[in-house]
């Protein structure tokens, strides 16, 4: 019986080399190379296995720059005449080497190799994808692929990119394969935490890393790399074994070093005089390999020994016999403290297999016939394993790569750090590009395609690594420089509409890689969608005591743009909430469903028995909806007030619980001192402990809350509040230049001391000092305002602030477009979308930095952080914005785009949903 | 003869401010920045320093620990900061200092270095189909009443987010 399982991963890539402007280039013969050592030969050991009924099991990961290579027309005639070229030198050889029989036998060895690998690529047509796919069809082969252009998604800062990376390889795949792969090899097995939910939302069941991925994951897994593990989102990562990998990979111990097998570097391309060899070579001239290579590695003496193929054959069956045996040790040591049977995993890059080791097809059709033959261990591939053994352990990866030191290094280090700047200003320019022009007209489109071609191609993992292996760097650095030139000339032209269509054809004409891309991949929300662990449609019901046209605080806004998100993406959303005189007690707006209870149900005059009968009147509602709309899915109350008729909907209907804690009353007054607050402290405490999971705008609150409610961090999710740029209008930008009239400066909020009004009249001396006259709006209203108003008038500047009271929307938007800065000078701040509005609406901001708005505002980026309660500093960034308005402009133009990307309702509410999933998943085991 | 696209240059500058946290061990990260013109008029010839900082993601209320500065000479575009300890959170930023005092220019984005070493106390395992464990359980607090009325508490209401006011 067998006692444990083998899975050898096979990657397979090359970078993209296409260039039908030059009738040969150097560096497509890296493709040639591989065809003739290692892909032409590798699908000939798995066509004799399958001739021979060889039950073997193998994945292949194509690369989608491979894949396209490999049926390119022009590199397909190419690689023919590559290959009559390498005849014809064979033949010549014959001749050259008469006398030297040892060697002459050699030639001969590789004529007739070379002659069955052209018979053999013309049977395939010249295109090797087809039997590829015919031998996963027949059960052997796992074909997997890996991300579009081989991108280091580590190294990547949007992640659009990530997305635009995975999805079109995933598509290119499908073109090819007729079905999505299994699972996805990340290039340079680099994974970075998070992208484990983009695999899962692109139904990616597995991917691989480094074995110190595995042994430093978070908790410590238990059987290191004999079994995968399973991320956070439920993704299998299969760790690499080290024991198989040092056989094989290690130049002294490792097989390939052995003194029987070929000598890579003894090629007759380099040995030869150039009268003879110089026709066989680029430019008559570049010495390069020709694939003749005739002498064992023999020692580490330069003098070598004739090569001797029989003997290399024999010592590859000793080698794979070795191989086998040492898995069946290993796996018979592992199994004994596992509960299953265990698993080896030894992925390799396929080049290796011929190419660097001219006998490894050799070597791996013996060890697929010898597992065959053995009862001691069987072939398996990810997908088959992972069928056997569904329940994995749950662990969270770190950052890691396969690449020499483990993580960046290879690809960011002194020779390579220069290209990440323009990668990344390339791939926020192209997330702009693409959320700006959604509805792009047939040239913009084109453009807009081939700028998401060349960033893709930009992105390719093999230029700073061939630029760090210090070979080919010349190449390597003008191809990074011509896609990101080429796509800066891309976005430049539609940016300006002036759209040169000769340069668009011209660099179409150089990529025809990923013909079919839809540049919308790289958009920061149009791709958001529903989260895969969604299912399709929920029936929700929203507890809020406010709903627009109700609004106190902003939660009545908050729970509106939610709902109407989360009915966009396909959720049936009712609210219950209070009455109000203009409305009736149901309306469907934007597919939301609100209910209001009815007002003759709110009679006290006493508050808690108010809350009580409002909370009654909820529930009872509740149990009338199911009657008409059916069972809902999940309840989702919005802070205290609701907590009773939550309790009971719940309770009675057997619901999870999702609620969002928009701020606390403890963190409101730094403390409970009335009767009040200690309340509604206690209700607050209930809710926490009542619902499934909970929900805090900010990582600040979410520690708010763990810490006050003793709830666990796990428990809560941070999912910021939105602000629909829709409604705050005007764009400043058109109208910034309004020369003529004093600065001002504008703060929005409550007149309470926790919004920090008294620092910013503090500051507003020194902030005239340098500034010049400036003015202060404060728009708000609050039991604070008399004692501001005395501040202002001991500092001496009365005069200068305006007390404007509260304001409504159209008055805000007045004051926003007649403002120079808005000011946010918060000591307590669980979230902030005072500033948010203001960065909507293209107006610079000084915050305080702290609690929410840590999260909102990069600091010099698109705002400024000041510490709270310090007067100095907020008057120097506020005069630093005031004095300088180019760099005010900066900051606003940047502040639009985070608004908009970072804090979207659809990505906001795509993100609830994932709790409410979550939440779901729970109840139903509880 | 090679055409214009295949002889691209990169741009020197892209005008902007940005400064981007990268990591490249679990000890090194790597810092690259620009400033916008605008940005370099302000900075009007001080002494720039580049400081990077370990912060306690789990504590947002802890200050930030300044980890080490460096003076830049003039002209640097890049930093590297090496022999950090790992399974660490970084940030950094630039400024210059005037009479004990720093003035902060920019900041960059915040980075996790990974571990470096395997975690060494086992914890109890999950698996997949429990991964999302068992929460504990519902207790219902007791709530004593204070005595307040309706119209008291929802003047108090506006707490949330501030001014969109329409009611009172």
């Amino acid at each position: 019986m067998h006692i444990g399982y083998l899975a050898i991963v096979l990657h397979g890539h090359l970078p993209y080399i296409h260039h039908p402007e030059a009738p040969e280039m150097l560096e497509e013969r890296w493709l040639f190379e591989a065809l003739t050592e290692c892909y032409l030969p590798l699908l000939d050991v798995f066509e004799s296995m399958q001739k021979d009924k060889v039950p073997y099991r193998l994945t292949i990961s194509l690369s989608p720059t491979l894949i396209t290579m490999l049926t390119d027309p022009i590199l397909q005639e190419r690689y023919v005449r590559h290959l009559e070229k390498s005849i014809e030198l064979a033949v010549l050889e014959q001749e050259r080497l008469q006398n030297a029989p040892q060697y002459q036998s050699l030639s001969v060895y590789y004529l007739k190799k070379l002659t069955e690998l052209k018979k053999q690529y013309e049977r395939y047509n010249g295109n090797l994808i087809n039997p590829f796919k015919q031998l996963q069809q027949q059960g052997c082969l796992e074909l997997i692929t890996t991300c579009a252009t081989h991108g280091f998604l580590p190294l990547m800062n949007c992640r659009s990119s990530w997305r635009a990376q995975i999805q079109t390889a995933l598509e290119l795949y499908a073109s090819h394969f007729d079905h999505p792969p299994a699972g996805m090899w990340l290039p340079e097995c680099a994974y970075a935490p998070g992208l484990d939910e983009l695999l899962r939302e692109y139904q990616v069941s597995y991917f691989f890393v480094d074995s110190h991925g595995i042994y430093n994951s978070r908790p410590t897994s238990i059987f290191g790399t004999f079994a995968p593990v399973c991320t956070p989102a439920g993704v299998a990562a299969f760790g690499r074994d080290p024991e198989s990998s040092r056989q094989v990979w290690d130049r002294h111990s490792g097989y390939p070093g052995d003194p029987i097998y070929r000598e890579f570097y003894r090629d007759i391309g380099y040995d030869l005089p150039l009268d003879y060899i110089g026709p066989y070579l680029p430019g008559n001239n570049i010495r390069v390999d020709t694939g003749l290579k005739y002498h064992r590695i023999t020692g580490s003496d330069p003098d070598k020994q004739p090569y001797r193929p029989d003997l290399a054959k024999k010592r590859a069956a000793e080698h794979a016999r070795d191989f086998i045996q040492q898995r069946y040790e290993q796996l018979k040591k592992a199994g004994r403290q596992m509960h299953r049977q265990p698993l080896v995993l030894a992925p390799y890059d396929a080049e290796l297999f011929g190419h660097w080791w001219f006998e490894g097809p050799d070597w791996l059709n013996f060890l697929c016939r010898e597992a065959a033959d053995s009862d001691s261990l069987r072939m398996v591939t990810p997908a088959e394993y992972l069928k056997a053994y569904p329940n994995n352990q749950v662990v969270e990866l770190p950052m890691c790569s396969w690449g020499a030191g483990g993580y960046n290094q290879f690809w960011l280090n002194p020779s390579t750090d220069w290209i990440y700047k323009h990668l990344h200003h390339a791939e926020e320019k192209m997330t702009d590009l693409a959320d700006g022009h959604r509805n792009a007209q047939e040239l913009e489109i084109r453009c807009l395609n081939q700028a998401a071609r060349e960033l893709l191609l930009a992105q390719s993992s093999d230029w700073p690594f061939i630029i760090h292996s210090g070979t080919a760097v010349e190449y390597a650095k003008q191809r990074f420089t011509n896609h990101i030139g080429r796509f800066n000339a891309l976005a430049s032209m539609v940016d300006t509409g002036n759209i040169q269509i000769d340069l668009l054809e011209e660099i179409e004409a150089r990529s025809k890689f990923l013909p079919d891309i839809d540049y919308h991949v790289f958009s920061s929300c149009d791709m958001v969608g529903r989260p895969s662990t969604a299912r399709a449609s929920y029936r929700i019901l929203m507890l809020s005591w406010e709903y627009p046209p109700q609004t106190v605080g902003g939660l009545a806004r908050h729970v509106h743009d939610l709902s109407c998100s989360l009915a966009a993406l396909g959720d049936e959303v009712h609210v219950i909430t209070c009455p109000v005189s203009s409305r009736g007690s149901y309306s469907l707006y934007r597919g939301v469903h609100v209910h209001r209870i009815r007002p003759e149900l709110l009679t006290s005059d006493d508050f808690i028995n108010w809350v009580g009968q409002m909370n009654n009147g909820m529930a009872e509602m509740a149990g009338n909806l199911v009657d008409v709309f059916g069972p809902f899915d999940l309840v989702h109350a919005h802070d205290w007030l609701v907590v009773e008729a939550s309790k009971l909907i719940c309770g009675q209907m057997k619901l999870p619980l999702v609620a969002t804690i928009h701020a606390t009353e403890y963190g409101r007054n730094h403390g409970l001192y009335t009767d009040l607050q200690k309340h509604i402290h206690s209700l607050e405490q209930e809710l926490t402990k009542q619902a499934t999971l909970l929900i805090g705008c900010s990582r600040y609150m979410c520690q708010e809350i763990a810490r006050l409610f003793n709830q666990p961090i796990d428990k809560i999710a941070v999912i910021p509040n939105g602000v629909d740029p829709k409604n705050i209008l005007p764009d400043r930008e058109k109208s910034l230049s309004r020369s003529g009239r004093g600065k001002n400066i504008l703060f929005l909020g409550r007149l309470v001391p926790e919004k920090g009004v008294q620092v910013l009249i503090e500051a507003l001396p020194a902030i005239i000092q340098k500034a010049g006259p400036v003015k202060l709006y404060i728009a708000g209203k609050g039991p604070y305002q008399q004692e501001l108003a005395e501040q202002a008038k001991s500092l001496g500047v009365a005069a200068q602030v305006h007390f404007v009271g509260f304001v409504n929307d159209e008055d805000r938007n007045k004051l926003l477009d007649q403002c120079d800065v808005a000011v946010i000078p918060s000591l307590y701040e669980p979230f902030g979308i005072v500033a948010l509005e203001a960065m909507a609406a293209g107006l610079p901001v000084v915050v305080s930095d702290t609690g929410g708005l840590r999260d909102v505002i990069e600091h010099g980026i698109d705002g400024y952080c000041v510490p709270p309660g310090d007067a100095a500093m907020l008057a120097h960034y506020t005069t630093e914005l005031l004095n300088n308005p180019e760099l005010a402009q900066h900051f606003t133009r940047r502040a639009k785009r985070n608004v908009a990307v970072k804090f979207n309702w659809r990505q906001i509410a795509s993100d609830t949903l994932k709790v409410y999933a979550k939440a779901i998943a729970i109840s139903a085991l509880n | 003869m090679l055409s214009s696209i295949d002889r691209m240059e990169l741009p020197r500058w892209y005008d902007e401010n940005k400064m981007v946290l990268m990591v490249v061990t679990p000890h090194t990260v790597f810092l690259y920045w620009e400033l916008a013109f605008s940005q370099w008029k302000a900075v009007a010839g001080h002494q720039l320093i580049v400081r990077l900082f370990a912060l306690a993601p789990e504590q947002p209320t802890e200050q930030p620990r300044l980890v080490t500065s460096a003076a830049l000479p003039v002209g640097t575009e890049n930093w590297y900061f090496n022999d950090l300890p790992a399974d660490s959170q970084y940030q950094a930023d630039m400024g210059w200092e005037q009479d004990g005092v720093f003035y902060s220019l920019l900041k960059s984005n915040s980075v996790r270095v990974p571990p470096a070493e395997p975690l060494g106390v086992a914890r109890e395992a999950q698996w997949q189909s429990m991964k999302l464990g068992h929460l504990p359980g519902n207790i219902a607090a007791t709530t004593s009443k204070p005595d307040i009325t309706v119209n008291e508490i929802l003047n108090q209401m506006s707490f949330y987010m501030g001014i969109h006011n329409t009611t009172s």
